[in-house]
């Protein structure tokens, strides 16, 4: 399959994007050290609770907070000091963009499992069993298919409050439907399949129908789908982020760097940096999975068509 | 084959035009910065010049300008554009038009430009009034002002003759008291009517007094405390006022008199006692002059479009000479960018520029600015002095041991001497309000009567606030720490940057000594403050009219907004001396009662007073005769005195009465 | 197909109540102190006395449960706070729940009043559609048109250049992030070149809109202006849209692009075309004739989902541009978290999304009769 990647121009030119962005990501601690840094270095890859079993004393650090060097509103040029240049507020660029990769990875990681796997269950189930769970269901998802993504998200990060964590929990919240749907589209159809009707008369249990048989031959438009909602989810962080509903100020992330560079757009030719490093960083991000995304469709599934509407 | 070509060449604009937008869009580095400036070829709007131009500028003909759809451009308005119309880019919309309800200064704005009081600030003083629909301003000395021995204080004020409403109903003695007993019916905890009732009928609410007096009686003492004497209307006052005229000149809407008339005809209180309650504390939706407005003013509303723009047409059978310009419209421009984009195009002729963008305003053509103007506002920082503990995230464990604060922790003087030795004002006003604020010397604004320009104040001293540190609590917080979360509101940049340089400054002196700083959303943020849930909150006020007590009061009293907030009375009371203030009417001895509690406030330490900002206006050249009173709410300010003319001037009695000030224009 | 259609429609209003009920679930998240939020602003909080605080929830009604006439006491769930504090286990009360007394009121045609803007829910719903509805018109055409023309481009040239250049590029599109282009073309068209200024109408104009000789018929400035015999007020009105139409369609072009292609790929394969190919007709004629027809089926589809995505509300679009619009409504409403307001735009936007999908879906099996409606 990777190999069928690399034939076509395009989706190679998509693996290596997404693939540096990656690594860029899992060298964050190496590229950009924190000021403060992490002890044991461990804890840069590991979450806190699974570190302290086998490390013992963790030293709380924040390397996703960016250094900060003055507090002056207009934006510094690129420096020996600042290689990028710095935000607004003298947030430095470079270490933004490099841990901002980790913050949108896993805010794309994050999100897309969770609505992968409640879309993918719930689709499951509802397609599976049918009759009143099916009905309750997809009206349940009707219900939120029918609520307009992007203000749903924005009241319920209104209502929970400021942070990262918010955003990503208003986007699984409202993010799941369109998966469970596409699930249950092709379980139904796949539930009529010979081979699935042979499992279930050789007296297989529902489990094991819909994990051996019916899943892994519908989990492919899911998978496509999943990649390309990979960039459509951080742009949709980064939407909020520009209404001001994003992650802390001073946090690593790019859509934060890009409001905060909002209101100093019109000057372009002065502070061309603050929009151009953080705006390609999110172009790349989302062009990456896109043409990923594209190339999957196009080997898994030519004749799949349709995606997010 | 022919289609062939035509995808080709649909293929190729569509590549031609992609590869501009990134051209244009994201210029090289090194390519020339294109801020217009006076050698650069494209001629700007008049000569760069630190006083006004008297020279006819030359019409100007911008070379890049497209052949727009507009026929022909005449030359005389491609030089001034829309020369009877201004137009103004702010942030915030109107609230609402009901002078009852209207407290925010949008509001405010065009309700001072619809609406006329009785009396009006002299021009730009704040300390001096003129009369406006009243015909004489109320002293001791002409008999207008009655102290009676028992303390009532008997304020007449004569009604001019001959204004007229916008309808074109008759102004008279009437409609000026019923103005006010409509406010004070109304008496909305959102509204201004405290301002008055606090005077007039000595509560904050009229329903707190018709609890203890019924309610009958309550709607009387209100027709007693404003009634009518022949061509004049009176105020009596429980005791005398120093701050009453203050409280009712132009400026503030709940003096805006308005058309009772009119007002009942749409269903307003109608003065029957037995049915105020119907009109009490009401919300928006059915305030009567809600979205309508009539006033004697020089404009008259023409209509309201919220979140898009308000416009006021020119009065036309004003009292005064009519407004030179004919129509004024307010648009809401929440975008930094598009409203300085407005300016510079024209489109806008005044916008409103927050001070961090102020490099980005400098060196556009045609364009003045007037800085250095004094305000009547402060930023504080105020300490908590009872926290409460249970289901508070912000002061750790709750105990000093070194995972948290005491509820008291601020009781002790020297924690609060130590966290005022903490703060760079030189590094914070410089950096952040860019010069254009001053350290505030206490709890009443430079711009304000009774200011003490020698009052101490502290300054950045690292040792002193180790000193501090070290004695405070008899030395527990030096050796165990503590671990507290300043919270402010959040998209307020100023107070976060105090809060984070506090925090910088402080957690240097000692490892184990841990802020936080964290962004609270309006909605949580209101909720913590009213639970008293935060240990140091930033905070500005701004005067609701331009006399001390309007600071005395908020910072000091025990029952005051802030010391009520932060529990003030547990380290100090300062009751008797501010009500004592606000009674005396000699101006020598008010001075030094302010001047006394400036300097206990500074000695108790009883809040950061970060600073005192300045004002600045942004404007085409073209605007002539923009004056500033720091009461005057808004942006354009007072629209009766300005115009649009290539040969503007910028008005005389604002260099003259603000020698501060300065003037730059490109 | 009748049974069909009655069926869905039967389905809105109980979608409508479930939209709703979601709503006012997610706001039991909150205490009444800070649903009280869009009602007051800091100057007022700070000069309010803590009764103040209380008798405006009370004029609000916000302490009133929401669902079922009695609060339930304080309850914590992981670290999250639900329920009144001043109350232990249930306390009835005589009153009318929140969420039943705004039922009421909509049955009674009342949405509530908007405190976004300044005016009743429907009044302000009202004034904002029609700009919407002139955006979204004005940008479907071109998102469209060129959306296929490429999608075609792309797939006639399948893997080759041209191909890889047009998928490149309207996937770029997809990928630049709304506020960041539109911000870009605002600069450029309007801060350098001044050509295409944000809102909806220039001053002199505006005025002349808004004068009592011009007849709104439609509210639509274009269709307006040329109704009223003003070209200059249309060519003002469409001098404002250019901007947010290219923002808006740019953005989309990908989806389009991706779709017609895909579409035509497939199409291209079937044995018609070839057999229109093997009759000798010339390639063009295939491909525009015989293959287009069909693959825009899909298209039509999607682009008519997108249409209706558009109504609902542009957002950053209409924020950045300053357009007054649905989007700037719903997202200012929504931010300050102004209920009544967000209600009623989710009534809108909820029926206008079931409705398109049905046309849609009636439109689908009229174009493509082997699709049946069960």
């Amino acid at each position: 399959m990777i190999l069928r990647l690399l034939k076509n121009p395009l989706s190679a030119i998509g693996l290596v994007i997404v693939s540096g962005l990656f690594t860029i990501a899992m060298a964050a601690p190496l590229l950009a050290p924190p000021e403060r840094p992490c002890k044991p270095p461990l804890a840069y890859w590991l979450p806190e609770s699974l570190l302290k079993i086998f490390a013992g004393e963790v030293t709380p650090c924040r390397p996703y907070k960016i250094p900060q060097d003055g507090r002056w509103a207009d934006p510094s040029p690129p420096s020996p000091k600042h290689p990028l240049g710095t935000t607004p507020y003298q947030y430095d660029i470079l270490y933004g963009l490099i841990w901002g990769t980790r913050t949108a990875f896993k805010v794309g990681f994050t999100v897309v499992l969770s609505i992968v796997l409640i879309g993918v269950v719930l689709g499951a189930i509802s397609g599976y069993f049918g009759r009143w769970i099916d009905e309750l269901l997809m009206r349940i998802t009707e219900i939120f298919l029918a609520f307009p993504f992007l203000i749903a998200a924005i009241v319920l990060v209104s209502i929970l409050g400021k942070g990262l964590d918010k955003v990503m929990i208003a986007l699984i919240v409202f993010g799941w439907p369109t998966y469970a749907r596409l699930v249950r589209g092709d379980i139904l159809a796949a539930k009529e399949r010979e081979y699935v009707q042979a499992a279930r008369a050789v007296g297989s249990g529902h489990l094991r129908v819909i994990f051996r048989h019916v899943l892994p031959n519908t989990i492919y438009p899911v998978f496509v789908l999943a990649s390309l909602d990979m960039g459509s989810i951080v742009l949709s962080a980064a939407a909020l982020s520009f209404l001001g509903l994003g992650s802390e100020i001073g946090y690593a992330d790019w859509g934060q760097m890009i409001s905060f560079a909002r209101n100093f757009i019109t000057e372009l030719d002065d502070y061309w940096w603050t929009v151009v490093y953080p705006g390609a960083a999110i172009v790349l991000f989302v062009l990456g999975w896109n043409l990923l995304g594209d190339a999957f469709r196009d080997i898994l599934d030519p004749r799949m068509r349709g995606g997010r509407a | 084959m022919s289609e062939r070509i035509f995808l080709a060449i649909l293929v190729l604009v569509a590549l031609v035009a992609g590869w501009l937008a990134l051209q244009l869009g994201a210029p090289p580095p090194e390519k020339p910065t294109v801020v217009e400036r006076p050698e650069k070829p494209q001629p700007p709007q008049e000569p760069p010049k630190e006083t006004p131009p008297a020279e006819q500028p030359k019409p100007e003909k911008k070379p890049e300008q497209p052949q727009a759809e507009r026929p022909t451009p005449q030359p005389q308005t491609r030089a001034v554009k829309n020369p009877d119309v201004l137009v103004q880019a702010v942030i915030a919309d109107v609230d609402t038009l009901d002078p009852v309800q209207a407290y925010d200064t949008a509001s405010g704005e065009i309700i001072f430009n619809i609406y006329e009081n009785l009396i009006a600030y002299d021009g730009p003083r704040i300390d001096r009034f003129v009369p406006q629909l009243a015909t004489e301003v109320p002293s001791l000395e002409n008999g207008l002002i009655e102290v009676r021995p028992d303390g009532t204080t008997l304020i007449r004020f004569p009604i001019r003759a001959g204004v007229k409403f916008h309808n074109g109903h008759d102004l008279t003695p009437e409609d000026a008291a019923y103005s006010f007993r409509r406010i004070m019916i109304h008496s909305h905890p959102d509204s201004p009517a405290w301002i008055l009732l606090e005077d007039l009928l000595g509560v904050h609410d009229l329903g707190d007094l018709a609890e203890k007096v019924g309610d009958q009686r309550a709607c009387e003492m209100v027709k007693e405390a404003v009634f009518t004497e022949g061509q004049k209307v009176v105020f009596k006052l429980r005791e005398p006022s120093a701050t009453f005229l203050a409280r009712l000149a132009h400026g503030g809407s709940w003096g805006a008199i308005t058309d009772k008339e009119f007002v009942i005809e749409r269903g307003g209180w109608d003065e029957n006692c037995a049915r105020w309650r119907e009109f009490y504390q009401v919300e928006k939706e059915k305030l009567p002059l809600h979205s309508v407005a009539n006033g004697t003013g020089p404009f008259k509303l023409e209509r309201w479009l919220p979140d898009e723009e308000i416009v006021l047409a020119r009065n036309e059978n004003y009292w005064r000479t009519p407004a030179q310009l004919s129509k004024v419209i307010t648009r809401v421009v929440p975008e930094f960018g598009t409203r300085k984009l407005m300016l510079q195009q024209g489109d806008a002729d005044i916008i409103e520029v927050d001070r961090q963008f102020i490099p980005q305003m400098e060196g556009l053509a045609g364009v003045r600015t007037i800085y250095g103007l004094p305000g009547l506002s402060n930023t504080t920082a105020f300490f908590n002095y009872d926290i409460p503990v249970e289901g508070n995230p912000n002061i750790g464990s709750g105990r000093l041991d070194g995972e948290g604060i005491p509820p008291d922790f601020f009781r002790d003087i020297h924690i609060r001497k130590a966290f005022n030795s903490s703060f760079n004002w030189k590094e914070y006003i410089e950096q952040v309000w860019r010069n254009e604020a001053a350290q505030a010397r206490g709890p009443i604004p430079a711009a304000m009567p009774f200011f003490n320009p020698e009052n101490p104040v502290y300054s950045y001293d690292p040792k002193a606030a180790e000193e501090h540190f070290r004695a405070a609590w008899n030395g527990a917080v030096w050796e165990k720490g503590f671990q507290f979360t300043i919270v402010y509101n959040e998209g307020n940049d100023q107070r976060r940057i105090a809060a984070e340089m506090l925090k910088d400054n402080v957690e240097a002196l000692n490892p184990r000594f841990q802020i936080e700083v964290r962004s609270e959303p309006w909605p949580t943020f209101l909720d913590s403050i009213r639970a008293r849930r935060v240990p140091i909150f930033i905070v500005g006020w701004l005067a609701d009219f331009p006399d001390p007590h309007n600071f005395a009061q908020p910072y000091m009293h025990s029952q005051g907004s802030y010391g009520i907030r932060q529990s003030l009375s547990r380290i100090a009371n300062y009751d008797d001396l501010i009500l004592q203030a606000a009674k005396e009417l000699d101006p020598q001895k008010r001075r030094q009662l302010y001047y006394e509690l400036q300097r206990r406030a500074y000695e108790d330490a009883i809040d950061i007073f970060l600073v005192d900002p300045t004002e600045r206006t942004w404007q085409r050249t073209w605007v002539d005769g923009w004056l500033y009173n720091p009461m005057w709410p808004g942006e354009a300010r007072y629209f009766y005195l300005l115009s649009k003319r290539p040969d503007a001037q910028v008005n005389p009695q604002l260099l003259a009465a603000f020698p501060q000030a300065k003037l730059t224009q490109w | 197909m009748l049974a069909y259609i009655a069926r869905r429609l039967l389905l809105l209003p109980l979608i409508l109540l479930g939209v709703t009920l979601l709503i006012f679930l997610m706001l039991q998240l909150l205490n009444p102190y800070q649903r009280l939020s869009v009602y007051i602003d800091e100057g007022s909080l700070v000069r309010s006395k803590p009764e103040d605080l209380e008798r405006l929830i009370r004029l609000h009604g916000l302490n009133d449960p929401i669902f079922l006439p009695f609060t339930v006491g304080r309850v914590e769930i992981l670290g999250i706070s639900f329920g009144s504090p001043q109350c232990r286990g249930l306390c009835y009360c005589r009153c009318t729940p929140q969420y039943l007394r705004w039922l009421r009121n909509v049955l009674r045609g009342n949405l509530g009043w908007s405190e976004t803007d300044k005016m009743p829910v429907k009044e302000a719903l009202m004034s904002r559609i029609p700009a919407t509805v002139e955006l979204a018109v004005l940008a479907i055409l071109p998102l469209v048109l060129i959306g296929i023309a490429l999608g075609i481009v792309s797939a006639v040239y399948h893997n080759r250049p041209l191909d890889h250049l047009t998928r490149f590029m309207s996937i770029t599109g997809y990928a630049f992030p709304t506020f960041v282009f539109g911000l870009l073309v605002l600069m450029i068209f309007y801060g350098k070149l001044g050509w295409f200024p944000p809102g909806r109408l220039s001053t002199e104009f505006n005025e002349i809109v808004n004068s009592p000789a011009f007849m709104r018929y439609t509210g639509l400035n274009t269709l307006d202006g040329l109704l009223n015999g003003r070209l200059d007020v249309f060519a003002d009105a469409l001098r404002h849209l250019i901007l947010p139409v290219l923002t808006l369609s740019y953005v989309s072009w990908a989806l389009i692009v991706r779709i017609t292609r895909s579409s035509m790929l497939e199409t291209l394969q079937q044995d018609y075309v070839t057999v229109a190919r093997a009759k000798g007709q010339r390639e063009s004629r295939v491909i525009l004739k015989h293959a287009a027809r069909n693959a825009l089926i899909p298209v039509a589809t999607i682009s008519g989902l997108v249409f209706a995505g558009w109504l609902s509300g542009v957002v950053i679009t209409e924020t950045i541009f300053n357009y007054r619009g649905l989007g700037k409504f719903v997202a200012e409403a929504a931010y300050t978290l102004d209920i009544p307001s967000v209600l009623g735009f989710t009534l809108f936007a909820t029926t206008l999304l079931v409705l398109m999908n049905l046309l849609v879906d009636l439109l689908y099996a009229v174009i493509d009769p082997r699709v049946r409606l069960e």
